[in-house]
């Protein structure tokens, strides 16, 4: 199916609301994890309003594709999405950072529909979609399990474990997206741990590769439109992307990855994204 | 069965877990490099595809786990205890105590069993970190029959199991008609003097000492309390106030284990003085089974000779 340009103009509208809302949950509770919840907002957006079979308002539906949120930090997007997307009321947003709200800095499946599992700890995600994707491959399903995780999160040795477990069991209903900002929170990836080459690697692991510009929604479309890459294999996108996308002072720039903003911060970035 | 006949825990359990999935199609057999060794070799033969091989990967494997619970199966994930708790025990924090995933994990050769393969293979502080996890049940069974019932008490419940089994071979002491509950300990024997409260393999052993020390005139009671978590604490409460002592047994470091459940309870409800036999808070040895524990205590003689040093202390 050809991507219209409707369609990327209705996304690009979409982002620019989750991105204000972002700013807007960061306001009310005085800090979050701005830099990579702005790399992933294209990813995520497209996911969810082109691509996942999934409803709000049955948010167990047996046969819905799963996304997980395996850098559960970045969950601020994921609640903007989930709030867009009608699977609780927008208002609620305002809540984050209050004693007991549905909003933890990293999600909690208890506290709000359409989360799938419980992350924060990295390196825990990509398992937990595997083992969704493996039960829809038993109960012959055809739903595919999505799991988010940063490029510093790959360093984590867990992850390899789920990716040789997903190749020998040939889930290509499995799709793993890796959100290469370059950037962790002490600086460069890959001078704190360098996880290069992030493809060959991922092919030598029997994965199906693509890589694209995550902040691209052409790019992005018509890499989720391929999946999988390989029949009988798990998928991985690498998506390269920028930390902080969207926020000129907190582009690129490792000290954005959690944001405790100062009045002035916080007035340059309404004004500068148009939050009203 | 016949009382005296000796069985293979880890076999009993996978014969458990087989009559279960016979039943129950959501039951899944899980193993990292070491199916025959759990129990679970008719399993696979049963249902080879309802056995899930996953090699040494045990943190992943607790989240494939709890990604096919969250999917509506009920894995029964069996391996070495230290492997399958420690290793991963972050995966079972998050992903199946926080996430609440209806998962089963099962440590074998457990405690001492492995007596001659030394510290990273014995398991002295399994129980220790399962009871300190929200909402955790942590099962210790005492012989066959219990562990039966435990696995179907375990996949009757919907959330995150831990069951811990030894890979002695054991008889049973239960009536044909016994059911475990979760959350339920079990008086065995009554008496005044002092109470032994014990749990797994120490159990049979309490109540033969438990016999002796009666002709030696000590009125012991004996409890068997599988159910490390949640534990019974109507019956704990109903001991303290019929016996003045306590001695809790276990083949597990005295650190946080039963003795510890025990004491963190009685403590603040109705304190009375309670001895704790187990492993010492030091790195374990190795050598024979039965003379590895005889060497900290855990065998008849060595219940008999703590209980008498206390009762007439």
């Amino acid at each position: 199916m050809k991507i219209t340009s409707k369609e990327i103009d209705k996304l690009q509208q979409i982002a620019k609301n989750i991105r204000i809302n972002v700013i807007k949950m960061i306001q009310s509770g005085q800090g979050g994890h701005l830099g990579g919840s702005f790399s992933i907002v294209e990813v995520i957006t497209a996911l969810y309003f082109s691509v996942l079979q999934s409803n709000p308002k049955d948010p167990q539906w047996k046969d819905r594709d799963r996304f997980i949120l395996s850098a559960g930090h970045k969950c601020l997007t994921l609640y903007s999405i989930l709030a867009e997307k009608g699977y609780f009321n927008k208002n609620l947003l305002n809540t984050y950072g209050s004693l007991d709200c549905q909003f933890p800095g990293h999600p909690d499946r208890h506290k709000l529909p359409g989360i799938e599992a419980n992350t924060g700890s990295l390196g825990h995600g990509l398992a937990i979609g595997g083992g969704i994707a493996l039960a829809g491959k038993i109960d012959k399903k055809n739903y595919k399990a999505y799991v988010l995780m940063g490029d510093g999160e790959i360093a984590e040795g867990s992850v390899w474990e789920a990716a040789e477990i997903a190749s020998h069991y040939k889930l290509d209903n499995l799709v793993a997206i890796i959100d290469r900002n370059r950037l962790q929170i002490h600086g460069n990836t890959v001078k704190i741990m360098n996880t290069e080459s992030l493809s060959e690697k991922w092919k030598s692991f029997g994965w199906g590769v693509a890589e694209i510009d995550g902040h691209d929604f052409s790019e992005i479309l018509s890499s989720f439109k391929k999946l999988p890459f390989h029949k009988g294999q798990p998928s991985c996108i690498i998506a390269n992307t920028v930390k902080g996308k969207g926020l000129s002072f907190a582009e690129n720039n490792f000290q954005y990855h959690y944001w405790k903003p100062t009045n002035e911060d916080m007035k340059k970035a309404i004004r500068e994204m148009g939050v009203e | 069965m016949n009382t005296k006949e000796l069985f293979d825990p880890r076999k009993v359990f996978g014969q458990a877990v087989l009559e279960i999935a016979e039943k129950n199609n959501q039951i899944l057999a899980v193993s990292t490099d070491s199916s025959g060794s759990s129990g679970f070799g008719p399993f696979k033969e049963k249902f080879p595809e309802r056995h899930l091989e996953f090699g040494l990967t045990e943190q992943a494997t607790i989240g494939f786990c709890a990604g096919l619970a969250l999917s509506g199966k009920i894995p029964f994930y069996c391996a070495i205890t230290p492997f399958i708790t420690m290793r991963c025990f972050e995966q079972i924090r998050d992903d199946l105590v926080y996430t609440y995933s209806n998962v089963k994990i099962v440590g074998r050769n457990s405690g001492l069993d492995y007596s001659y393969l030394g510290y990273t293979h014995q398991s002295l502080e399994d129980i220790t970190i399962m009871r300190s996890l929200p909402n955790m049940v942590v099962i210790v069974p005492s012989d066959p029959k219990e562990i039966i019932s435990c696995v179907k008490e375990a996949a009757r419940h919907k959330g995150p199991v831990y069951i811990r089994l030894g890979s002695e071979k054991i008889a049973n002491y239960h009536d044909s008609d016994y059911n475990f509950s979760i959350g339920k300990g079990e008086v065995l024997k009554k008496g005044d003097d002092i109470t032994l409260i014990a749990t797994g393999c120490m159990v049979q052993r309490s109540l033969e000492a438990a016999i002796r020390l009666n002709g030696l005139g000590i009125k012991a009671g004996v409890v068997n309390m599988p159910s490390i978590k949640p534990l019974d604490y109507e019956l704990l409460l109903q001991i303290s106030k019929q016996t003045d002592m306590i001695l809790t047994i276990e083949d597990h470091s005295i650190v946080g284990g039963l003795g510890s459940a025990v004491s963190d309870f009685l403590s603040q409800e109705n304190p009375i003085r309670i001895f704790k036999m187990g492993i010492p808070d030091e790195i374990s040895s190795t050598g024979p089974y039965e003379q590895l524990n005889a060497k900290y205590g855990l065998c008849v003689e060595g219940i008999i000779k703590k209980t008498l040093n206390i009762v007439k202390g």
